[in-house]
């Protein structure tokens, strides 16, 4: 695991995760014979936000490092095939569902039958929740039940204007609370890290649940925080979401469909990453969900090249990051945002791309100077030099007053996927380090 | 009770977001606060601070000192000018009660140009 | 115990630079001759880290390279008040012997965060560079575009290159570029206290200018003991705006009221809790609050000694100020160029800039009289003298090694001691005034 300083460093070291490091490393091999591990594959493609980022985070926390980001074509065109997990994250539920189109669904379907696992959270949730027979939505019905925050006339907002509503179909999509709240235990049983306490974890739009009767309620909601925003009066919000679900696990077919409308990977939130982590190993648990190909943590043949050319591609992705991340710092205070789709980006976001690569690097310069990951340094580098040049563009255009929404669009479409290609070269790495070796280049079952 | 700002009583020292930072993070750094300076316009000699709070920001600038609630004002793909608002999504002021302090930013701000009300 | 709040943008703080407490990474050597940057570690030996007397040594053991150095105190950056002061050290082309000149306002705390716990630059470059030094990213960039640029300009030049207003920069005028004696280096726009010509030092160097930026973290040994103890001298501090309360006044009213009908705000250095620093309006009305009116409405008056030589020859606060920006511009010292046109007083804004241009070429070295370099030569008079020359060493090789001002130190009335025990939580080091003196004789020895 990387040394992460300050706060999320200290939620990162947190204990309440201690159980689950490791834990898929045995789980499912009894101990006999060879180790295997969970291949899990992220979703980055299009409507995916930035919390796809706090999936791979936690999945590092927890010791897996067999991590693949998979845009809709990947998963379209059979992808998910050879893997154990699905991790969705927040954004923009519209565009993922027509992104993904009715093959994707077929295919996520096709994964979670065949005994994978779907976590979504936000829009992730949002996404394969049965609700009402709503184009481009129905294809994706995976969950059996709907969302409660959904009306066709919401009351007008105290705050929070701009991430208030969405369309959903005649209806909308409201949020009546935004920020941290408390979640409770549900029909699940013994999940540790509630021990007697309520687990906070941060809703940012997410689906407040109407479980169906065959559902197992992983978390209810049980109170809310000082620490949000709250767009209904806190009363009624408290009226709505109270006591309602606010996570599910759903079987279907030889799989497992985990929703929750709060983010539950959220990396400053120890214990509810616990309570994802803990519906990850019960799934494991079951026998027939995880590593289902057994493929053994093994030992394979890479290329070894050139120590100081790797080193110097490293040191020149150093540099942009650096510069990108410097300019992104001085867009924050700026008083605009875009909307991409349906979802608000705020400038915050660029430098959050960015630190999730910056605070990786030091270990990517350890290892990339003996195991050279091929051609993907040289895309790194000038994909990062781009960036830096795409966000000096972008203030520029801010600070002169013009329109700045293609610049915008540009650059957080070429941040989500070069924080992928980072992150994929990061857990190759890490993958790496595991074994020993380089690892064999990947087969399709 | 919130953190207030009087913007014409700030030197621009930064102790404030300091102070937050540390209590964040514990060790100094400006970059993740939940109070701000504002001083990018330094030929100027401008400057302002502002509080982020879970609804709303205070701005505290030259011209006068107000509350604006998220959402409010801004303006979707292009600068507002100098008079709009950022939206600012990082975390928002506690009032230190997670530490079990007093506020920490304006128990450091030597100029008292950060207040509770 | 803290807690944190949750945040769409929830990013790790900052890392990836390697820090030990109080300070990052390495010494920097940048071979300007060679377009090189190395990294090499510091001399264990000194147990106080890179501060200015282990600078000193390096200083005389690279002599034959003419060495420029850059660095910051033990507790530069932090909550411990006035810790805003950096260093510059070079030999002066005055006194021929190393000379050290502040880096105060926000430049010396970003260079601690720059990345580079000390930055030594030898030889000449063959053209026109600047130094961007960022996160630990040293990065020499082709001045040419700036050349014979006045500060100002090169200032917005280089923040527009690198897309960011928060960079501190150091920067040289023509003046400099001329390696007239009476060169100074300007920090971002304003006046320095480099009273010992580094500025003609980084113009023999072809060196433009030395711009930092860092988005880094510093850590104490003991964070909690360290702040609380911050926390815990602030009652016993002045908090004074202006510059009277640490000089002598300009006759009856003082300087303040001289300067009064300009002023417009008063400005800190990073962490002092007294703001000795004026910004005074002359291009529009000093009233005027907003930021949209004039580019350049004025100056930061920032050398009190300028403001006196200038007062007390009879010029008006605003030709005085004309004088002082145009100063600033050109890269003269502020200090010694007010003694030298102080006697004729002029008021129209043409006067004072043919006065100022006069100022530009060679020069006979121009210590005022009674202010010369303290004793030991390397600390120059860049305010007016506030103690006995001894004393005024005293202070000033303590104020160096913590990274704390020196005029705050001689001045607030802040226990020394106070200050030296910080040093313990900071970064686990006992110092006292016996134990700095001998650090100083060390490198000098």
């Amino acid at each position: 695991m990387i040394t992460v300083r300050g706060r999320l460093g200290k939620a990162a070291r947190d204990p309440v995760l201690e159980r689950y490091r490791g834990a898929f490393l045995s789980a499912g091999s009894c101990g006999r014979g060879p180790v295997f591990y969970p291949r899990v594959a992220i979703y980055t493609g299009a409507g995916a936000s930035h919390s796809w980022i706090w999936f791979a985070d936690l999945m590092e926390r927890m010791g897996l490092y067999d991590v693949t980001f998979m845009v809709e074509s990947d998963i379209s065109s059979g992808g998910l095939d050879a893997f154990d997990f699905l991790l969705v994250g927040g954004g923009d539920t519209y565009a993922m569902a027509e992104g993904l189109g009715r093959e994707g669904a077929r295919a996520i379907l096709r994964f979670v039958g065949g005994g994978g696992l779907y976590l979504g959270s936000c829009a992730g949730a949002y996404l394969v929740l049965t609700g009402v027979d709503l184009e481009p939505f129905t294809p994706f019905n995976l969950v059996r039940g709907g969302m409660l925050n959904v009306m066709p006339d919401p009351p007008e907002p105290r705050c929070l204007e701009h991430k208030y509503l969405a369309r959903y179909g005649e209806e909308w999509v409201f949020h009546p609370v935004y920020g941290e709240v408390e979640l409770g235990p549900g029909g699940v049983g013994g999940v540790p890290c509630f021990d007697g306490a309520t687990v906070r974890a941060p809703l940012f739009g997410g689906p407040v649940i109407e479980e169906a009767s065959n559902d197992e309620v992983l978390a209810r909601f049980a109170g809310l925080s000082g620490r949000a925003a709250f767009p209904w009066p806190r009363n009624d919000a408290l009226q709505l979401v109270n006591g309602r679900a606010a996570a599910v696990v759903s079987a279907f077919g030889e799989g497992t469909a985990v929703v929750s409308g709060p983010h539950l990977e959220h990396p400053l939130f120890p214990r509810a990453n616990a309570l994802g982590a803990e519906a990850l190993l019960r799934h494991c648990s079951r026998g027939s969900g995880w590593a289902r190909e057994r493929r053994p943590i093994g030992r394979g043949g890479g290329e070894q090249v050139d120590g100081e050319e790797a080193a110097r591609l490293v040191q020149e992705v150093k540099r942009q990051v650096s510069n990108a991340r410097i300019v992104a710092f001085g867009l924050e205070k700026m008083p605009v945002t875009w909307r991409i789709g349906l979802k608000v980006w705020e400038p915050e976001k660029v430098r959050m791309f960015l630190d999730y690569a910056w605070c990786r690097l030091p270990f990517v310069a350890q290892r990339a100077a003996s195991v050279h990951p091929g051609g993907q340094l040289e895309h790194l580098a000038g994909g990062y030099r781009a960036v830096t040049d795409l966000a000096r563009s972008l203030k520029t255009r801010i600070e002169s007053g013009e329109d700045s929404q293609a610049e915008a669009e540009s650059l957080l479409g070429t941040l989500k996927e070069l924080t992928a290609a980072f992150l994929s070269v990061y857990f190759k790495l890490r993958l790496e380090e595991r074994t020993g070796l380089p690892e064999k280049p990947r087969t399709s079952r | 009770m919130r953190v207030k700002v009087k913007p014409l009583e700030c030197t621009g020292c930064a102790l404030c977001e300091l102070a937050c930072g540390y209590h964040r993070d514990e060790a100094f750094s400006m970059i993740s606060s939940s109070v701000m300076l504002y001083r990018a316009e330094e030929k100027k000699g401008y400057m302002g601070v502002i509080v982020k709070t879970a609804e709303d920001l205070f701005i505290g600038k030259p011209e006068g000192a107000a509350a604006m609630k998220l959402g409010e004002l801004q303006k979707e793909g292009a600068s507002g000018g100098a008079s709009a608002k950022p939206i600012l999504v990082r975390e928002a002021c506690d009032m230190c009660e997670s530490a079990g302090l007093e506020p920490q930013c304006v128990a450091i701000c030597p100029q008292k140009a950060l207040y509770l009300e | 115990m803290r807690r944190n709040l949750p945040s769409e943008s929830a990013v790790p703080g900052v890392m990836g630079v390697v820090m030990d407490f109080m300070y990052y990474g390495d010494i920097l050597v940048v071979d300007l001759e060679a377009g090189t940057t190395e990294e090499v570690e510091i001399d264990e030996a000194w147990e106080a880290g890179p501060v200015l007397p282990a600078a000193l040594e390096l200083f005389d053991k690279h002599a034959q390279d003419d060495p420029l150095l850059f660095g910051s105190g033990i507790l530069t950056g932090t909550t411990a008040p006035a810790s805003c002061l950096g260093f510059a050290l070079g030999a002066s082309p005055i006194t021929g012997g190393p000379a050290v000149a502040p880096l105060n306002l926000f430049a010396g705390a970003e260079m601690k965060l720059s990345g580079f716990s000390m930055v030594l630059i030898k030889g000449n470059s063959p053209g026109p560079v600047y130094l961007w030094l960022h996160d630990g990213v040293a990065d020499l960039v082709d001045a040419s575009r700036i050349t014979g640029k006045d500060t100002w300009q090169t200032c917005d030049a280089v923040r527009d290159e690198m897309g960011e207003q928060l960079i501190q920069v150091i920067s040289i005028g023509p003046v400099g570029e001329a390696k007239s004696d009476l060169a100074s280096f300007s920090i971002n726009y304003w006046g320095s206290g480099d009273n010992a010509a580094l500025g003609a030092l980084m113009g023999a160097k072809n060196l433009k200018a030395v711009a930092l930026r860092g988005l880094g973290m510093i850590d104490a040994e003991d964070p909690e003991e360290f702040y609380n103890r911050t926390m815990g001298l602030l009652p016993g501090l002045p908090s004074e705006k202006s510059f009277d309360w640490a000089f002598e006044g300009l006759g009856e009213g003082g300087l303040d009221a001289w300067l009064g009908p300009l002023v417009h705000r008063y400005r800190s250095c990073f962490a002092c809790p007294c703001a000795c620093n004026t910004f005074v309006k002359y291009n529009e009305d000093p009233a005027v609050m907003g930021s949209d009116g004039v580019q350049e409405p004025g100056l930061m008056v920032t050398n009190p000694a300028a403001a006196l030589w200038l007062g007390q020859g009879g010029w008006s606060p605003e030709g005085a100020s004309r004088a002082m920006e145009a100063m600033a511009r050109a890269g003269v010292d502020v200090v010694r160029g007010s003694r030298e046109i102080s006697a004729e007083p002029l008021e129209a804004p043409g006067e004072i800039a043919a006065a100022v241009e006069a100022l530009t070429g060679p020069a006979e070295a121009a210590w005022p009289p009674g202010e010369g370099p303290a004793e030991g030569g390397i600390f120059g008079p860049w305010t007016p003298p506030s103690s006995s020359g001894d004393r005024w060493l005293e202070v000033n090789r303590a104020a160096y090694v913590l990274g704390v001002c020196p005029l705050f130190l001689a001045a607030s009335g802040v226990e020394r001691e106070d200050l030296l025990e910080l040093c313990v939580p900071a970064a686990g080091i006992k110092l006292d005034a016996g134990g700095i003196k001998e650090m100083f004789d060390r490198a000098r020895a």
